[in-house]
């Protein structure tokens, strides 16, 4: 609402703390709610599947060890029941413990979570700066080669299937061209108590790859919204008026232009990532990087149902948070929203 | 004395696929130290694209091809465009329209006038938030510090026109051209804001181009008004002489269009017809069409006829002829 | 413009990045790099018998003999063995052994192992099958085990291959747990694991006081690196020294490739078809016009004979497999203890296989759909393929259906398919049989994958009577009949035995496979 007052006085500050605070816990309660639904659904879709015991049985394996391994994972029980045990752990933040490798299921998601997260936030870094630079470039010379040229590549970079690009990748700069390894996490190093492989030149040398190719498509698309952004905001009278006041075209850019641009692309950027943490699965099986997607396709394959479980409710947690976070930077960046 | 501003024979074309528009056609005038001149026309009559001729912000597919706009003595068409933004916002100003648009909604009023303020001159930054409060202060913003850290969209209208021109006279420019400043506000505050630039104009000896569809704006305002006509001056002159004793059958027209002048319960005089579409002018006089005064002299161009008291118009039939 | 000038630096920064020296690739000495498809699941060894445990942690554990999938096991922590009695087997354990905390290996450190087996919670797949047989346990002093069993059984010496030996002081109440935290992953091994990441890598070390041939390693890692392709990348890119399972669609690439070397070796691993024999009326048969068949035309030998006839085996080795597998014509794999050689090979005959299912009253064929698995054994969806190709040249409209693993087996035990494909890898030629053929029974745990409940009672008395037969001759004699028997009744219709491959760095390493085809660093040696 506009601020009518012309007297002395501002008008309303942005949102209070309180406020906020409020709109956190109120999304957060919502999050538990479509936790239970996620699981409810994932039990329902991997019981439907098949039956895991066939899989994990030794060949010499008789009848009674068949039926006391189905037994002791609780899958001689009708699903319900076996539903409703899942609960009452989980009310305790027990999800059970993998069929395959019989630790904690959940411990297990957490513990590979920190290399995902590596993956997925160097994609997201190298596919924002890329993005950005290069969309402003196309922008600003969108009829000259160079801007054409970007736009091209940008629709390569959006059909190329991960896969493919993967594996020319470690063809290329691996086997070739003998810059990066080929394959896993490189060394990690402890800064302030968190343990990454950011933190050393040996885990640098490793992720590049594997982030290069997880950020493709996202930087593509990063491309082509800035660049259809800034190609408006361009238009926009504001920056005209910017010229107006013999402002430098740097900061008419680096200040007006992109932070115009930002704000829309605050929000894609951070679905993006929940994207990349959920996708990084083929990355990661290519290059053998051990993270989340990597444990859930290998648990998929085995009907690994715990850790199938943990999982899902781990990324969707995850999803949860990350929204959050944008609306609130959203929120910070437009001082227009939440201003009343 | 030379004066502050000359343009002489500026066009603007706009070049598209379905042809060029002429935008601005021929134009020639001048502004003085410390004058006013009210630049009145319709929409669509070419004033916006003199003023950013002037300023050298046409874009393509528009162009200035030809004419020259003497500033101080430099030839602004032809000046590159680092010292062309040198003078932007310092020596030479604008004025939008609506300032909702224009002022950056991201961004608070007082880092847009700080930036303005750095932009010319290397000071401190506190030195730079300084002259953005005292220029607040100037415009008659209360409470100028809280204001500063304010969005554009918590002012209301007539604020933000007035944080225009704090803007606009940060550097205490030479000449300030306004594009319809007051179009979009109330009647009441409109008048405060044509009284604001009165006093800055008398304090600062600011000159300043008020272009304007209404006639009455400039009335109380300008010192000198020149009225264009499908990109073409068709008149000029002192206000008293244009106001008064308008030779154009179009500015005669306009001035008896405004409702005050006309009779109570009679019908409200119009100009017949439409302004005609910039794409592809014939030659002649752009007014014929609608003009009652037209004959086949019109079809050529009119040559600028010029009193000796400076008052000019492009007629064949100018309307002093027809009186009595 | 400056942004152009923000652009060119921000790409001269990438390309400064990108340049780093391409360090990633050498080796640091005595370090063995080996690529799997997959890493233990667990560091307990007897939580779950699966062939990349096994492998796995035979590098910290050993046994009392080496299963390597050839006719005859080798002494380990076992230096000799011999029959005492009918029922009772004695083995003669090797002295001055050590754990590698300094604990000495003593006999009863064996009866604890095998008494643990059974007690693991929780295990997907236990080693009990193994030690279920041995009834009773003797240690008259600390270097003799005596194992007495209920009836006479000859497989003891093998079946103790499969149970790595821990400490009864060491290992007394140790759970899975504390395994996989590494804090009682002590072994008598060649070497010392250090590090265990589930799903990804084992990292291991010399053990400088194992009691066997020294190792020239002194670090390995084991890394699981699930796409061939990328195994073999990181093979040539010098990341990886050893590789197993080149895929065939990359063989010719590995093969010209001059710092590689590429090894075909054959494995114990037969690939079979399971036909319904036994209903009346089976899933998935239709006659021309697509209706149900109302009877099942595989009851009848002759038509499972024809079958098996139709497929030419040697096409499926050279086409689909690339030359990398040999056609099988008996569940077993040649190495094999109990592979039978006499038993002659199915002919590829499909004129003949006509006239047989002529004879048998099914001159016109039958339309039906087979199934396997996709993604389970190499190459498993083309060979499906092209058996159903083989069917429908003699008549019987084949089309073919392959799914994933996780959906196949269930499916399979639930008899919903009237013909599938799958395939079994075992040491032994008698448990081929036992496993697959002999018949089902829940009470003795019998013919457990015997999913098509084949039933031949004249089959099932050469099977126990052998698995009592304690002469090996005799043995192998009865194995081979009861494997006859089988073969002439078409109880199964084995297609192809599949190779393993490997690939080593010409340069660096030299690796020994074995039929059993499991990832050891005792295999490899530096060139």
């Amino acid at each position: 609402m506009p601020c009518r007052s012309a007297g002395p006085g501002p008008c309303s500050p942005s949102p209070s703390e309180p406020r906020v605070l409020l709109y956190v816990v109120r999304r957060l309660g919502q999050s538990v709610l479509l936790l239970l639904a996620m699981s409810m659904i994932v039990f329902l879709a991997v019981y439907a599947i098949g039956d895991p015991v066939e899989l994990l049985v030794s060949p010499q394996a008789t009848q009674a060890e068949i039926a006391a391994t189905r037994a002791a994972f609780g899958l001689d029980q009708p699903l319900t029941t076996q539903y409703g045990l899942f609960l009452a752990n989980a009310l305790h933040g027990d999800l059970g413990r993998s069929f395959i490798f019989h630790e904690p299921a959940l411990a297990l998601v957490v513990s590979r979570m920190g290399a995902t997260l590596e993956l997925a936030l160097s994609a997201l870094l190298i596919a924002t700066t890329l993005g950005i630079a290069l969309g402003l470039i196309a922008a600003l010379h969108s009829d000259g080669w160079i801007g054409r040229a970007i736009m091209s590549g940008s629709i390569l970079g959006l059909s190329l299937p991960t896969f493919w690009v993967g594996i020319l990748m470690l063809l290329c700069f691996s086997l070739w061209l003998g810059w990066f390894p080929a394959i896993g996490r490189g060394r990690t190093g402890d800064v302030f108590g968190i343990a990454s492989s950011l933190f050393t030149l040996d885990g640098l040398r490793h992720i590049v790859l594997p982030a290069s190719t997880l950020a493709l498509g996202n930087t593509a698309l990063t491309i082509r919204l800035t660049r259809s952004g800034a190609v408006e905001v361009l238009q926009s009278e504001f920056v005209k008026y910017a010229r107006a006041r013999g402002l430098a075209p740097r900061r008419i850019l680096m200040v007006h232009v992109l932070r115009a641009v930002l704000i829309p692309l605050i929000t894609i950027v951070g679905i993006e990532f929940g994207g990349l943490i959920a996708f990084s699965v083929v990355t990661e099986t290519i290059f053998a990087w051990p993270g989340m997607g990597k444990l859930i396709i290998d648990s998929i394959y085995v009907l690994d149902r715990p850790v199938i479980v943990a999982y899902l409710m781990v990324i969707v947690f995850l999803f949860v948070v990350i929204n959050l976070v944008v609306d609130l930077l959203y929120r910070l960046l437009d001082p227009r929203i939440g201003a009343n | 004395m030379s004066a502050l501003l000359e343009v002489r024979g500026l066009s603007t074309h706009f070049t598209g696929r379905t042809g060029t528009v002429r935008a601005v056609d021929d134009i020639s005038f001048s502004v003085a130290r410390g004058q006013v001149l009210g630049l009145v026309g319709e929409s669509g009559s070419g004033k916006s694209v003199t003023g950013f001729s002037i300023l050298g912000l046409i874009d393509p597919p528009g162009r200035i091809v030809a004419g020259q706009v003497m500033f101080q003595g430099r030839n602004l068409v032809t000046l590159g465009e680092s010292a062309l933004r040198g003078l932007r916002g310092n020596r030479l100003a604008m004025i939008f329209q609506d300032p909702m648009l224009t002022l950056n909604p991201v961004l608070s009023i007082g880092t847009q006038m700080i930036e303005t303020v750095l932009a010319h001159e290397q000071v401190s930054r506190a030195e730079a938030y300084r002259r953005a409060r005292d220029s607040l202060g100037l415009v008659g913003i209360p409470s100028p510090e809280e204001r500063l850290a304010a969005y554009p969209h918590q002012f209301s209208g007539g604020m933000r026109q007035r944080v225009a021109i704090a803007i606009a006279t940060l550097h205490r420019p030479d000449l300030i051209i306004a594009d319809e400043p007051t179009t979009a506000l109330d009647v009441t505050i409109q008048a405060q804001i044509l009284a604001e630039m009165q006093t800055l104009s008398r304090d600062f000896g600011t000159a300043l181009i008020w272009i304007t569809h209404d006639l009455s704006v400039v009335a109380g305002l300008a010192d000198a008004i020149a009225v264009m006509y499908a990109g073409r001056i068709v008149e000029a002159g002192s206000v008293a002489d244009v106001l008064d004793r308008p030779r154009h059958p179009y500015t005669s027209g306009l001035i008896g269009s405004v409702p005050s002048r006309n009779q109570r319960g009679a019908r409200l005089r119009q100009i017949p017809g439409n302004t005609p579409s910039l794409l592809n002018l014939p030659e002649g006089c752009a007014f014929r069409s609608r003009c009652s005064y037209a004959d086949t002299a019109c079809a050529q161009n009119p040559p600028l006829s010029e009193s000796a008291s400076g008052h000019s118009s492009r007629c064949f039939h100018p309307v002093h002829e027809h009186v009595g | 413009m400056l942004t152009r000038r923000d652009g060119l630096r921000l790409a001269g920064a990438t390309a400064g990045v990108a340049a780093f020296p391409g360090l990633g690739h050498a080796q640091s000495a005595n370090r063995l790099r080996m690529g799997v498809g997959l890493t233990p699941n667990s560091i307990d060894p007897h939580y779950h018998n699966t062939g990349q445990n096994n492998s796995a942690l035979r590098h910290v554990f050993d046994t009392l003999v080496n299963e390597l999938g050839q006719q005859d096991v080798t002494p380990c922590l076992a230096e000799s063995w011999r029959l005492v009695d009918e029922l009772t087997w004695e083995f003669k354990l090797r002295q001055g052994v050590t754990f590698t905390d300094g604990t000495p290996f003593v006999a009863a450190d064996v009866v604890f192992s095998f008494q643990r087996v059974p007690t693991i919670p929780n295990s997907p797949g236990l080693f009990t099958p193994y030690v279920k047989l041995i009834t009773k346990f003797e240690t008259p002093d600390d270097h003799t085990v005596l194992m007495h069993t209920d009836k006479p059984y000859p497989f003891v010496p093998r079946d103790v291959a499969w149970v790595q030996i821990l400490s009864h002081k060491i290992h007394a109440g140790a759970t899975t747990d504390d395994f996989n935290s590494l804090k009682v992953a002590i072994g008598t091994g060649p070497y010392k694991i250090t590090k265990y990441t589930p799903g990804d890598a084992v990292e291991l070390v010399r053990n400088e006081g194992y009691w066997g041939k020294k190792q020239p390693w002194a670090s390995v890692q084991l890394k699981a690196i699930a796409q061939p392709e990328t195994r073999l990348i990181a093979l040539m890119s010098g990341d990886l020294d050893v590789i197993g399972g080149v895929a065939p669609q990359d063989m010719a690439r590995a093969q010209g490739n001059a710092d590689l070397s590429v090894q075909l070796f054959p494995s114990v691993e037969v690939v079979y078809l399971f036909p319904d024999s036994t209903r009346d009326v089976s899933p998935n048969m239709f006659d021309k016009t697509g209706k149900p068949l109302t009877s099942n035309p595989m009851r009848d030998a002759r038509v499972r004979r024809a079958l098996s006839m139709s497929i030419d085996r040697k096409a499926i080795v050279e086409r689909v497999m690339q030359k990398a597998g040999a056609p099988a014509y008996q569940m077993a794999a040649a190495t094999e203890d109990g592979y039978d050689p006499s038993i002659p090979e199915i002919p590829y005959d499909p004129a003949g296989a006509k006239k047989l299912l002529a004879e048998a009253g099914w001159p016109d064929g039958w339309k039906m759909t087979i199934n396997g698995p996709v993604g389970f054994i190499s190459n498993d969806d083309k060979i499906l393929q092209a058996v159903g190709g083989f069917f429908s040249r003699i008549g019987v409209e084949t089309s073919v259906e392959s799914v994933s693993p996780a959906v196949y087996f269930g499916k399979a035990t639930n008899r919903e398919y009237c013909l599938f494909m799958t395939s079994f890898s075992v040491p032994l030629a008698i448990t081929d049989l036992k496993s697959l053929i002999v018949t089902k029974s829940a009470q003795t745990g019998d013919g457990p994958f015997n999913r098509q409940l084949y039933s031949n009672k004249q089959l099932d008395d050469l099977v126990f009577q052998a698995q009592s037969t304690l002469d090996p001759a005799e043995r192998r004699k009865l194995i081979g009949k009861a494997m006859r028997v089988a073969m002439d009744d078409v109880a199964v219709m084995p297609v192809i035995n599949t190779v393993a491959t490997w690939a080593t760095r010409k340069a660096a390493v030299k690796y020994n496979a074995v039929p059993l085809g499991w990832a050891w660093a005792m295999l490899a040696e530096p060139v």
